[in-house]
């Protein structure tokens, strides 16, 4: 009996060793940086006329230039300058939506200073209409910044995108959900369009 | 023997519990709206309001003067026109959600891009007045035929009841394609109450 008993204490005695261990060992590779060295997941970077698969949206981007006019419903003041980007959104999932407002976001020095960008239909300069499912539309963002911060030469823009789950945990219905970055899109800025 | 009958039970019990599990409906389910099924030109009742869909029209584009100021809306589909009466069965209610029901199940809402307009919605009735009013969406040649309109009086109808009316008296050429006309003017006023 008592042998017995000696038998589970030195048992557990290495489970706990070893369980304590490993816990150790990851500790000390974290705290030595080993995980930092590790390959990062590379997001797709695109350019004008290429294809981007972005949660809701299929994204295509046209082109990106800077402009101190009037450009649908926005006037720069004196010192500030408009940063144009055309792009083709079609709609990916099953129903309207307009939630592409926050799909693009400026990266770089901008990207602290520069507030909401404005989203215009192409077609007839209404802000940020429902897009129909299935039906590509150029959408036109404009983001109004400094006049000396605007980049010279290429712009840089980060991509949301958020993922489709079948069933959310609360009411088991599908829905999009988790917004991640899905990649970049970098273009030549040109002067003027 | 009795050991084999217990075993025998178990699986049972775990087979018929995990078809449970798997069939169980889930919350979106069991709140879903309830479908009161009908056809064009008949009256159709739902809790809050009876609909009666008169008439639908596609067009390639919208030409309507606001404000002195001329707009042309153009689409790479079809614009949807459907004119339709509402009256309230016993107290004041508005109908506010109108989907353009695909038959692949694609969802078209109402296009926000007219802006506001007499006949447009949000339409709010009143008990004994019934009212004319026009639904407009945007949407592609090929959810056409088959397609359904669902109505309701708010945007996610739970428990409530949601008119599904079939589009079943179109004006169509030989090859199944609907009569398209060239241009329609969504301020035109609706004749009749």
């Amino acid at each position: 009996m008592r042998s017995r008993f000696l038998n589970l204490r030195t048992k557990a005695i290495a489970w706990l060793t070893a369980g304590i261990g490993s816990f150790a060992a990851l500790a000390t590779a974290f705290a030595l940086g080993a995980f930092e060295a590790a390959d990062k997941p590379e997001l797709p970077q695109i350019t004008a006329g290429e294809s981007l698969d972005a949660g809701k949206w299929l994204i295509r981007p046209l082109k990106a230039w800077v402009t101190d006019q009037k450009i649908f419903s926005v006037t720069p003041k004196e010192g500030q300058k408009a940063v144009v980007f055309a792009v083709e959104l079609m709609n990916r999932t099953i129903q309207s939506d307009s939630g592409y407002a926050n799909t693009f976001h400026l990266l770089g020095k901008l990207q602290a200073i520069a507030e909401q960008p404005l989203a215009y239909l192409d077609r007839d300069g209404s802000s940020l209409p429902d897009l129909q499912p299935g039906m590509p539309e150029k959408i036109t963002y404009v983001w109004v910044v400094p006049a000396d911060a605007v980049p010279t030469g290429t712009i840089e823009l980060g991509i949301e995108a958020w993922k489709f789950k079948l069933r959310n945990n609360l009411t088991g219905t599908p829905g999009w959900w988790s917004k991640a970055p899905a990649g970049t899109v970098s273009l030549p800025l040109s002067e003027e369009g | 023997m009795r050991r084999l009958a217990n075993i025998l039970a178990l699986i049972l019990a775990v087979a018929v519990l995990y078809g449970m599990q798997q069939t169980k409906p889930r919350f979106g389910e069991l709140t879903a709206p309830i479908p009161v099924y009908g056809k064009m030109h008949d009256r159709v009742h739902t809790r809050e309001f009876d609909v009666t869909l008169d008439q639908v029209v596609f067009a390639r584009q919208l030409d309507f003067t606001r404000y002195g100021e001329k707009k042309t809306l153009t689409t790479s589909g079809l614009w949807v026109i459907v004119t339709a009466q509402l009256a309230a069965t016993t107290s004041s209610t508005s109908v506010a959600a109108a989907t353009w029901l695909g038959p692949t199940g694609l969802k078209f809402t109402t296009s926000g891009r007219i802006g506001w307009a007499p006949g447009m919605p949000p339409h709010l009735l009143a008990p004994g007045l019934p009212k004319k009013v026009r639904f407009i969406f945007e949407t592609m040649p090929d959810q056409v035929n088959g397609a359904t309109l669902v109505l309701s009086g708010k945007v996610e109808p739970a428990l409530d009841s949601e008119a599904r009316i079939s589009i079943d008296d179109l004006k169509t050429f030989n090859d199944g394609q609907p009569l398209v006309i060239d241009s329609y003017d969504p301020l035109r006023p609706l004749t009749g109450t």
